[in-house]
């Protein structure tokens, strides 16, 4: 092993692995470029939805709705992710990637299918959604793309495990335990697998089902689509929380309160987790009451159990650390002088809360097997979903992309004010579009719909409840807010890559 | 660390706001949807 | 700190404050898990447990059927419609059929308030997603599964049924109606 080109780094004295940077910068860069395009068509779906200003044709609606489901959902976290689980096998443990090429082969079929998969969209051959539920159809290419992208994605989390492997092997990682951060990743990684094989799962009949070649049964597909679907979703909880514990550590110099409690949680998330996936079947008809129970219920509440642990631990280790900075009287004066201004901490902040109040306990909700009677396929769980994985996961992994430019990029964060900016704009605007979604979801507004008001010139169209109108403005305002911390930080990211100051 | 104490009461507070919201918002959606018609 | 290594034994005792916090988060997942099976007891608003596997051509035909025997016709023995879509009159504590198709609920079901129906909802072609309002009752309608509702409306007046799963380009325009008398 000839390739030991390791850098020091000046902030944290951790060993960065020239080969290992240069594919965290890689899946960093291309995640950033996937999220602005993600986020033009958010844009440009959110001022539809807005009746107010209903800017698209209906066909071009769905079709850029299927691209920013897409490129949100699986492009731009799972790139990230890979850059991540790299950061937390290779960086943090001072060790080498175990294999370089392997990973840029990863990358190459990863950002390969998800050119493919756009194309295929935007060429308006597969307008089928995000879910793409047979017997609706796409192009044998749009499947194909997911796909090389999810053969891909599983290629990178293998290697991650085998760098762990081997500084062990190596001797270079010599303590008992992996950090918890790293610890966390493994979780993710080990859900990521599981999530990935079920893609191939689900996608190889597909796709053989779209040339012709196979018979596919809606209710099936539902079932072991989901299970992709929903816990790529678990991968990023896993992620998102130790993205936590890794800004709590780097803002604050947070240490976890009690180890045993964060890592049981996070093992509560590998074993049982998966299973969640089936409260997108709470209201299909084929499973009997008792399984819905079970499988949304007795299950799902052990790992709720594992984010309840979390959500005490990850502030409690916060306020600690802030206390011990002299921040001691009453209760909350730590909370006050936290440093709001720096954006890893403020977009930790705003992740942990809107992960929690608006994501986690409308997720336990939404998900009961009854209530689910009046949320399914409503904008609730649009709403729903915007506060895990925007208001959560994106905002985290916004938070640490401030410290991984310094720490892998090596460079100077460009344009400090307005990245201090960025998380409270891009928080304040998810909490009003998730708000306001959720709000119009319970008058019965539909998801994934393009003219509420009118209904395509339906002759049985009908109004809604005024107040529905109040909730769909401030869903418009927040997303405008949202896209304003967006673009902020594609620039501040792709600025400071590009042309930001060595940071020694 | 086990020793001391655990040191973060305003989280511990934080924590309860939070379970309290939460069980709130869990019945509350109950009483929502012993609103709707009878199913079975 | 998360990012360096643990100390070498770290499963060590939780603190009181962890631990009321975990006993109290184990408690009411508990109380909220059981709260779904004694919804089944104390709840009357509950998930079906009926559904067939059928093909879209006897959903077709089964409708059909359906439809022919309980339309309601006027006094001149002609097809009440609204909209071009029939009104059918189903007997109190019997079966009702709704088709879902792209793009359209058919036919208009006229209900009576208190009475039992067993609502039989599916798709003859892609999925669907039927969606009660003003209620917010939503189940889907997938191909395939003859999915069976036992509903007693409660209320009464008109109502419009809209699709809440994307079904292609025409998806918006998937509205239906509900009536329930008095």
């Amino acid at each position: 092993m000839s390739e030991q080109k390791f850098r020091t780094c000046t902030i944290t004295g951790l060993k960065v692995h020239g080969p290992a940077e240069s594919l965290i910068k890689a899946n960093i860069i291309t995640a950033v470029i996937f999220i602005a395009i993600g986020g033009i068509a958010a844009l440009l779906v959110a001022l539809t939805r807005w009746p107010a200003v209903h800017l698209l044709p209906a066909h071009w609606f769905y079709r850029i709705l299927t691209a920013h489901g897409l490129d949100m959902l699986i492009v731009w976290i799972i790139f990230f992710e890979i850059g991540a689980l790299y950061l937390g096998g290779a960086v943090l443990l001072n060790a080498r990637l175990a294999a370089p090429r392997v990973g840029w082969l990863a990358y190459i079929l990863m950002l390969g299918g998800a050119v493919l998969t756009n194309i295929m969209v935007l060429s308006g051959t597969s307008d089928v959604l995000f879910t793409s539920y047979p017997p609706l159809m796409a192009h044998p290419l749009y499947y194909l793309g997911i796909i090389l992208f999810a053969v891909g994605a599983l290629i990178g989390v293998l290697l991650f495990f085998a760098t762990l492997y081997k500084a062990r092997k190596e001797g270079v990682y010599t303590h008992a335990s992996f950090p918890l951060v790293t610890f966390g990743f493994i979780a993710a990684g080990m859900i990521a697998i599981y999530t990935l094989v079920h893609g191939a799962g689900i996608f190889i009949p597909t796709l053989l089902w779209s040339m012709g070649l196979m018979n596919m049964n809606p209710s099936a597909y539902r079932l072991v689509f989901w299970a992709l679907g929903h816990s790529t979703q678990q991968i990023n909880v896993a992620a998102m929380i130790s993205v936590w514990y890794l800004l709590g550590t780097l803002t604050v110099g947070m240490k976890p309160i009690n180890e045993k409690l964060c890592r049981t949680a996070f093992v509560l998330y590998i074993l049982i987790i998966s299973v969640a996936s089936e409260h997108h079947l709470l209201v299909d008809p084929v499973f009997s009451n008792a399984h819905k129970i079970w499988n949304t219920g007795y299950i799902v509440h052990l790992a709720v159990l594992g984010s309840m642990i979390h959500a005490l631990a990850v502030p409690a280790g916060i306020e600690v650390a802030l206390r011990k900075k002299g921040y001691t009287n009453g209760l909350f004066e730590w909370l006050k002088k936290a440093p709001w201004g720096n954006p890893g901490f403020s977009a930790m902040a705003f992740s942990i809360f809107i992960f929690g109040f608006l994501a986690g306990i409308s997720g336990v909700v939404f998900g009961s097997e009854a209530v689910n009677i009046t949320a399914h396929n409503t904008w609730r769980i649009t709403g729903h979903f915007h506060a895990t994985v925007v208001g959560g996961t994106t905002l985290a992994f916004m938070g640490v992309t401030y410290y991984i430019l310094p720490i892998v990029f090596n460079r100077q964060i460009i344009a400090k004010n307005w990245a201090s900016l960025q998380p409270w704009l891009f928080g304040i605007g998810l909490i009003l579009l998730s708000g306001g979604m959720m709000s119009a979801g319970v008058y019965g507004v539909p998801r994934r719909h393009w003219d509420i008001v009118s209904f395509g010139g339906s002759p049985f169209a009908f109004t809604w409840d005024p107040t529905v109108y109040m909730w769909m403005t401030v869903m418009g305002i927040g997303a405008l807010t949202a896209v304003a911390g967006g673009v902020l930080y594609v620039w501040i990211t792709l600025g400071t890559a590009w042309k930001g100051k060595p940071v020694a | 660390m086990s020793k001391e104490s655990f040191g973060a009461p305003g989280t511990f507070v934080l924590a309860m706001i939070f379970l309290v919201t939460f069980i709130v918002i869990y019945f509350l959606n109950y009483k929502y949807l012993a609103g709707v018609w009878e199913l079975r | 700190m998360s990012i360096y290594a643990p100390d070498k034994v770290w499963w060590k005792p939780i603190d009181r404050e962890e631990k009321i916090w975990f006993v109290l988060a184990i408690i009411w997942m508990l109380v909220s898990f059981f709260f779904m099976p004694l919804w089944h007891v104390i709840g009357k608003q509950n998930q079906s447990d009926e559904s067939y596997r059928v093909t879209t051509d006897q959903y077709a035909e089964l409708a059909g059927k359906f439809r022919d025997k309980y339309v309601v016709k006027d006094e001149k023995g002609e097809e009440v419609t609204i909209n071009g879509v029939a009104v059918v009159h189903p007997p109190p504590g019997g079966d009702a059929y709704i088709v879902a198709r792209m793009w359209s609920w058919q036919p208009i079901l006229e209900l009576e308030k208190g009475k039992t129906y067993r609502v039989h909802i599916s798709s003859v072609d892609l999925q669907h997603g039927f969606s009660l309002y003003p209620l917010n009752i939503n189940f889907m309608a997938i191909p395939g599964q003859d999915y069976v509702i036992t509903m007693t409306p409660t209320s009464s007046g008109e109502f419009s049924i809209l699709c809440n799963e994307y079904c292609g380009l025409g998806h918006h325009t998937m509205v239906g109606k509900m009536i329930v008398k008095d």
